[in-house]
């Protein structure tokens, strides 16, 4: 078919689908807008739209019609091309029949396209995931991963096997995909964070809730979760060594280093998790490593993953430190400002060549959007090839031709999929044919050919075999990288024959825990979790001799909590044989178990088994797992602390009790004077009386309201008074707090009285507050008023009732509204009753197609220059809690790319009603606790035991599971009306903005590290104080810095950073990117950079009141 | 005094039922009869039996589930899944449960007895409002199907104590006891099985019989009818006749077993040589001698049951969209509010599953005609 041809009938179907769309009629108007007719199809005008990194070029390998909609690729051992197509996406229509494929390309004469196409499989449900294997592949269909084969030969899949079923379907883009065979021949795959997995195994059910990586051995069918979290864990990849890294679709981190069974963000249950390489990183599909003689050596390991929204092929830069790895973003692969161009896969072929799928779609199609929204692209998709101009590229076989020894040989081979694929070919002949050809390989390796011996190695797992000497060459050799690969087999010997001895597995990893290195010293650790008999635990606490860092810290701690059921048992015994004090004493720690406990206060007891030094964090411990004959222990050593050191412990005995009704043994009835007249008062009064509320101690009533009587709740004391007498729950306590408010003299104080009284009784509470807000319009007395009602049950709803409509001013229901939303979350019901009261209007949220549209119109002549002045301004203050490229808040999510992931109907909608459409991972939470207080966040981290919130002002607060009364989904975070104050024409340049974000042009995400996070000085005597002195010593704990971020385009204009004594002082903030370890300003053009200075170890800017910006790059030594 | 009654009624012996017209059926349990859909040989075999083919068939069987419907949680507690559990079952008003509960829970061995034993009572007990026929199914004992797989003997002696559990509930219940354990005997290869527990479609094929032996339906042996001349009586199978001096008409609302024949034995007949023709060109040459009856067997189109196979699975597909559909968190779930468009579309399965059947009981069913005609001899 000509391509003329072919074009045209490309647009007819776009123009089919506007067709179908008119007919549904319920779509709506602007639907068709950016996409029927704007959208070029033609993948020839799409390819001369690509920017390619220097000394690359592309060319089409196959394209509509022969494919459409590739979700995975996969090179065969005949080196065709597998792909996972599916049309069905995202819900099966009722009546239709589902009728996805697996598509078979092949390039036969060698001219890097593809000229021969073979449906192998049909019929498939929304196929995810594909990966050859024997005369088929396994496919993911839906529920189950099932074994597709040809048993005839004629090319077509006629016999299919269900090995596992009970993947979640909640989500059908976050179905189980990323299906690999990795180097040690098991299968891996991933599913994404709305999926809940029950598969049945020979070896018992498994059970996967959210994000994670499976780790599959279709021979004897055993199935572990090899990761845990992420949101879309989209990608995962090995480099040279074995190392697996993985790439998230929604979540913002880049790469992300995998520690074999961590967890990363989102992992449900998981009480701590590590970070990706790439904070504020977009979004990223697929992952491959480059390997082979087509890429130059400077991009040998490379990362290559997809920024779908944003148009790009990436590459990361992965290097070395520590236990762990540095990932810098390199200039683009690939990057275009074509719409529909939307990579979401990448594989190296088996020639050499880096292989793209292209979905191809001008929008996102995401499960917010209507599932029959016509602009679903059903009929396009792209395979693109990047090859490095002038450079070999790797012969394309018949793997099933070459005879053992000449695969063997194809291990030594530079491209990971020859070697990988010519393993595969052995694996599947069989042990009995391969073996002895393989020993004798072995046998001849060079002793200097670690990279072959590492693949030797691989070969004899996949086979379920290990040689103990060869695994020992590995872990003698001088490279790190390889004996950190010999520790990873280890840590799945009971997989292998060939490993009798499981004490000179032990051996081994005991010296292999205080290697020099460690990536190597995190793998021994990590393969004893994984390992976790009685003895693993205190053979990795060795590490603990050697420096530690943030992947080595997480993986002990995982190794322990893996491990712990197993030497809890064995903990009446004594500290074990051969473990110091202080490494026991740290295990116990890490542990959240009342077993512990006991272990614990054994050695506390014993007086002389901990050091001075050590005892506080043993007892804070203690305070958080103990029972009452532990916290009788703790209780009894407090008057033996320094002073400074017991308010915590005090503290956490009261939580004890609070949160978890734990009190020491025999305080029942104990005169409230025993806790309160004891001790240093002047540092731990107030510690004190909220303890004597806590344990709700004999005649604490009456000790606490005198004391609350003499101290008044401006003072510490008389607060934590309060805050105790709450907790006594007395009936006589609403009198105390409503005369308390009545007679308050200092007006900062009434808040603290109404927050209480809110508690005892929300109506009397609102009443007095509307009193106290009414005619006030200062921010400080409207926030602190608000805070007080809201922040416990019952506040909100007696603050509506008490709101009558028209009764109000709208200037004063303005200023409430504006702090509401600086208090962050969605309270409809309190904003409706405001704008009621205040007879304010909402006209925007009611706004229909034709207002919408009229606005929509406007973009075009809009300005995003001062749309992201109303993005940073006072007016909406986005900034505070959408972060771009990492700079803002961490409420909402990072607006990176959103222009080119979201059209404008979507932001605009977005903006009016933020209820309608919500990131996943962004639900907030309202959470009712037993003690009648109400918090709303985003939920970052859920334990059994524990809830995170991250509140609208980016805080983290913790809550306890067995406090929670009432727990229930939030609407957006973000509060409606947020708008209403702009006028048409700013709104329309707020969207614009947002339009452009991600998109080649000026708003494109940069891969300079620039500086965004800065924290700027704020004036007062103690600022004055300290630049008087010439800033010679560590800034005073007593300044007050606040944050302040940099411009997409890297620059923060002054404007509204204070000055201080006719100078800005500002500091970058924010976790560098890694390997960074200072900055350097950029200087404005004619003009010298400002100078830095070195104060305490951090670099200080400090820049004359009359500079406009400013602009930072971060450097790496 | 009603409840009373309920009680009675779920307490109520009930051996020996197999399930019958108008009956809606419900299946309960884990990967093998959640996967028995996708080819559907079990519940063709099954409704094949059951003359008017008036039952009801739904599978709410999903992997990894056990009698507290973990599997059924999504984001909910483990209790959300118990409750999904009763409440789809109780929303299809069946009139017959089979539980096919056990499998997963037997992995925790002894110690898991006793909760199984509760949790199993505590879901016979939501269900009783549906005043439902139980049946309650075994654990197939696992067979080994490959050198690289678990020795299944002490999964097997699990297996064995959770089955007794399970007995001893059926007979406390007064429910149907559907003996599985040996369902999967003499199965060795991956061919019918790809673990050992599970099965493929060739497994499942195998088992039919066996399956539906279990539910009580018995043996089913060839169809058979034996004509004079004038006059047909039908041995066994559900057929009716009509007859005279030369044809026999056949018919069924069922359709045969598939490789079993119909038997016809002709008894009366003159001495000679006589040709008997039945459907699809079958013709026959057969000597009468003396007053012996003679019988031919008359094959039967195995395509015909694959037909029907093929449209039991079909329905069943349908109805596993619409009570398992996929991205039930933007149709039903905590972001079904964004766009909200979709989930209308769920209920228009249930014309399809509907007309599903329709189609399944049109197709359902066999007629032959069969002549006889003497060719030398006889008059």
């Amino acid at each position: 078919m000509n391509t003329f041809a072919r074009k045209n009938r490309l647009l007819h179907l776009f123009s089919l689908s506007a067709a179908v769309a008119a007919l549904l009629g319920g779509t709506p108007a602007n639907a068709q807008r950016n996409f029927s007719g704007t959208v070029e199809t033609d993948p020839e005008k799409e390819r001369q739209t690509f920017k390619v990194a220097d000394g690359f070029e592309v060319n089409l390998f196959a394209a509509d019609p022969i494919l459409a909609k590739p979700i995975q690729m996969s090179f065969d051992i005949k080196g065709r091309l597998w792909v996972a197509c599916s049309e069905t996406y995202p819900q099966v229509l009722p009546g239709q029949k589902a009728n996805d494929r697996i598509l078979v390309l092949e390039d036969t004469d060698g001219d890097g396209k593809a000229d021969k196409t073979t449906v192998f499989a049909e019929g498939l449900l929304i196929p995810t995931g594909v990966e050859p294997a024997g005369n088929g592949a396994f496919v993911v269909d839906s529920t189950d991963l099932v074994f597709l084969e040809d048993t005839n030969g004629d090319g077509k899949a006629d016999k299919r096997t269900v090995f596992l079923s009970g993947f979640g379907t909640e989500d059908t883009h976050h179905m189980v995909h990323t299906v690999r065979w990795h180097f040690d021949g098991r299968l891996y795959f991933n599913q994404s964070i709305y999926i809940h997995s029950h598969l049945e195994t020979p070896h018992g059910p498994r059970r996967l809730n959210g994000s994670g990586i499976w780790r599959y051995h279709p021979g004897n069918q055993t199935l572990e979760v090899f990761q845990r979290g992420l949101v879309n864990p989209w990608g995962h990849h090995h480099d040279r060594h074995g190392v697996s890294f993985a790439t998230d679709g929604a979540g913002g981190e880049g790469i992300n280093y995998v520690v074999p069974r961590a967890s990363y963000m989102t992992a449900v249950g998981a009480s701590r998790i590590l970070p990706g390489l790439n904070p504020g990183s977009p979004k990223h599909c697929g992952l491959e490593l480059v390997s082979g003689r087509n890429f130059p050596d400077d991009w040998q390991g490379d990362a290559i993953t997809c920024d779908f929204r944003g148009h790009r092929v990436c590459r990361f830069k992965l290097t070395r430190e520590g236990s762990g790895f540095i990932s810098t973003q390199m200039p683009e692969l690939v990057v275009t400002n074509h719409p529909a161009f939307r990579p979401i896969d990448v594989r190296m072929g088996m020639d050499g060549a880096l292989y793209m799928a292209d979905w191809f779609n001008p929008i996102i199609q995401h499960g917010e959007v209507d599932f029959r929204d016509p602009r679903r692209d059903k009929t396009h998709g792209r395979i693109w090839r990047v090859t490095a101009k002038g450079r070999p590229l790797a012969p394309v076989e018949d793997l099933t031709k070459k005879s053992n020894s000449e695969l063997l040989a194809m291990l030594g081979d530079p491209e990971t999929p020859r070697r990988h694929n010519a393993r595969r070919v052995l694996v599947e002949r069989g042990k009995d044919k391969v073996m002895a050809d393989l020993k004798r390989f072995i046998r001849d390796i060079p002793a200097d050919n670690e990279l072959l011996l590492l693949d030797a190695v691989w070969t004899l797992q996949a086979f379920d075999e290990m040689d103990s000497t060869l695994v020992a060459r590995l872990l003698a050799s001088s490279d790190a990288r390889f004996r950190a690969a010999g520790v990873r087999v280890l840590a799945f010997h009971e997989e292998m024959k060939g490993i009798s001895n499981r004490q000179w597995v032990m051996k081994k990893l005991g010296e292999a825990v205080r290697d020099p290195d460690g990536l190597v010293r995190l793998e021994a650790v990590s393969a004893l979790g994984r390992i976790g008999d009685e003895q693993s635990a205190w053979v990795a606490l060795g590490v603990r001799s050697q420096p530690m860092d943030r992947w080595l810290d997480y993986a002990l701690w995982l190794c322990l909590q893996e491990t712990y059921p197993v030497w809890l048992a064995s903990l009446d015994k004594g500290q074990p044989a051969g473990v110091s004090a202080v490494d026991f004493l740290f295990a116990l720690q890490q542990v959240d178990s009342p077993e512990v406990a006991k272990a614990l206060t054994r050695l506390v007891l014993a007086g002389d088994k901990i050091q001075p030094e050590s005892l506080m964090p043993v007892l804070a411990h203690l305070t958080r797992v103990g029972g009452p004959e532990e916290l009788k222990t703790v209780w009894a050593k407090v008057p033996s602390l320094p002073g400074e050191s017991q308010p915590g412990l005090l503290d956490g005995l009261a939580a004890a009790a609070l949160e978890k009704g734990r009190k020491p043994a025999g305080i029942e009835g104990v005169d409230a004077k025993v806790v309160l007249a004891t001790g240093p008062s002047s540092k731990t009064l107030a510690s004190r009386a909220r303890l004597a509320g806590a344990w709700k101690m004999a005649n604490a009533y009456q000790q606490l309201t005198e004391l609350l009587k003499e101290k008044g709740v401006s003072d510490a004391a008389g607060r934590a008074a309060l805050d105790g007498l709450l907790n006594l729950g007395d009936p006589r306590l609403k009198e105390v707090v409503i005369a308390g408010f009545d007679g308050e003299a200092n007006a900062a104080a009434k808040p603290v009285w109404l927050a209480t009284l809110t508690r005892l009784d929300a109506s009397a509470a609102a009443t007095r507050a509307a009193g106290l807000m009414a005619g006030k319009n200062d921010p400080a007395t409207l926030r602190a008023v608000l805070g007080a009602v809201l922040g416990a049950k019952g506040g909100e709803a007696a603050l509506v009732k008490v709101m009558e409509p028209g009764k109000g001013e709208p200037e004063a229901a303005r200023a409430l509204m504006r702090e509401l939303r600086e208090m962050g979350g969605s309270r409809p019901q309190l904003e409706g009753a405001l704008r009621d009261w205040g007879k304010l209007k909402n006209a925007r949220a009611e706004w229909g197609a034709p207002e919408k549209n009229a606005l929509l119109g406007k973009l075009a002549s809009a300005d995003p220059a001062r749309g992201e002045n109303l993005y940073r301004g006072a007016a909406v203050r986005c900034l505070a809690c959408h972060a771009i490229s990492g700079a803002g808040g961490l409420v909402g999510p990072d607006l990176t790319s959103i222009g080119a992931s979201a059209q404008p109907d979507y932001l605009l909608d977005s903006l009016l009603t933020p209820d309608k459409q919500i990131k996943e991972g962004y639900h907030g939470l309202v959470v009712s606790t037993d003690d009648g207080k109400v918090l709303t966040g985003i939920p970052v981290r859920n334990s059994d035991k524990e809830l995170v919130l991250r509140q609208a002002d980016s805080a983290e607060v913790t809550v306890q599971k067995a406090r929670i009364e009432e727990q229930k989904q939030s609407t957006s975070l973000m509060p409606a009306g947020l708008v209403d104050d702009l006028t048409d024409q700013e709104l329309a340049d707020l969207v614009r903005f947002l339009s452009e974000l991600g998109k080649q042009g000026a708003y494109a995400p940069s891969t300079t590290p620039y500086v965004r996070t800065w924290e700027v000085l704020e004036p007062g005597p103690a600022a004055s104080q300290w630049l008087a002195k010439g800033m010679n010593s560590a800034p005073p704990a007593a300044l007050k810095w606040s944050p302040a971020y940099s411009r997409v385009e890297g620059g923060l204009p002054l404007g509204g950073v204070p000055v201080v004594d006719g100078q800005r002082i500002l500091r970058a903030a924010g976790a560098p990117p890694a390997g960074s370890t200072f900055w350097k300003t950029i200087a404005p053009s004619g003009q010298s950079a400002p100078e830095a200075k070195r104060v305490a170890g951090r670099y200080y800017l400090v820049v004359p009141a009359g500079t406009a910006e400013i602009k930072a790059v971060w450097q790496k030594p | 005094m009603l409840k009373a009654l309920i009680c009675c009624l779920v307490l109520l012996p009930r051996q020996g039922w197999t399930p019958s017209d108008g009956d809606r059926v419900v299946v309960l349990g884990g990967a093998l009869l959640e996967q028995e859909i996708r080819t559907a040989h079990w519940e063709t075999e099954v409704t094949r039996r059951l003359p008017k083919r008036a039952v009801v068939w739904r599978n709410l069987a999903w992997s990894g589930d056990t009698v507290r419907g973990e599997a059924r949680a999504v984001f909910g507690t483990p209790n959300d899944g118990f409750n999904a559990l009763v409440k789809e079952t109780l929303r299809l008003k069946p009139t017959v449960i089979y539980f096919g509960y056990g499998l997963n829970e037997s992995f925790a061995g002894e110690k898991g007895l006793p909760e199984f034993r509760k949790d199993y009572e505590r879901l016979i007990q939501a269900l009783a409002p549906t005043k439902a026929r139980m049946g309650f199914m075994t654990v197939p004992l696992m067979v080994r199907v490959s050198s690289l797989l678990p020795d299944p003997a002490k999964q097997n002696r699990n297996i064995q104590a959770y089955n007794r559990v399970i007995r001893e509930i059926a007979s406390e219940k007064g429910g149907l006891l559907v003996e599985l354990e040996n369902l999967l005997d003499g199965l060795n290869s991956q061919e019918d099985s790809p673990n050992g527990m599970h099965l493929t479609a060739t497994g499942y094929e195998k088992t039919a019989g066996r399956f539906a032996k279990a539910l009580g339906l018995g043996e089913d042996g060839p169809w058979e009818v034996a004509v004079q001349p004038g006059k047909a009586e039908v041995v066994s199978g559900p057929l009716q006749t009509a007859v005279d001096n030369d044809k026999l008409v056949v018919s069924s609302p069922a359709i045969p077993a598939p490789g079993k024949g119909l038997k016809v034995r002709l008894k009366g007949l003159a001495a000679g040589t006589w040709e008997i023709r039945g459907p699809a060109g079958f013709a026959q040459t057969v000597v009468v001698e003396g007053e012996s009856p003679v019988t031919v067997e008359i094959p039967v189109d195995a395509a015909a049951y694959q037909t029907v196979r093929r449209l039991v699975s079909d329905k069943d597909m349908l109805f596993f969209h619409r009570w398992r559909p996929q991205n039930e968190t933007y149709l039903f779930g905590f972001r079904k509010h964004e766009q909200g468009n979709n989930a209308r579309e769920i209920p228009l399965f249930d014309p399809l599953v509907e007309e599903a059947e329709k189609k399944i009981a049109a197709t359902t069913g066999y007629s032959a005609e069969i002549t006889w005609k003497a060719k030398t001899g006889a008059n």
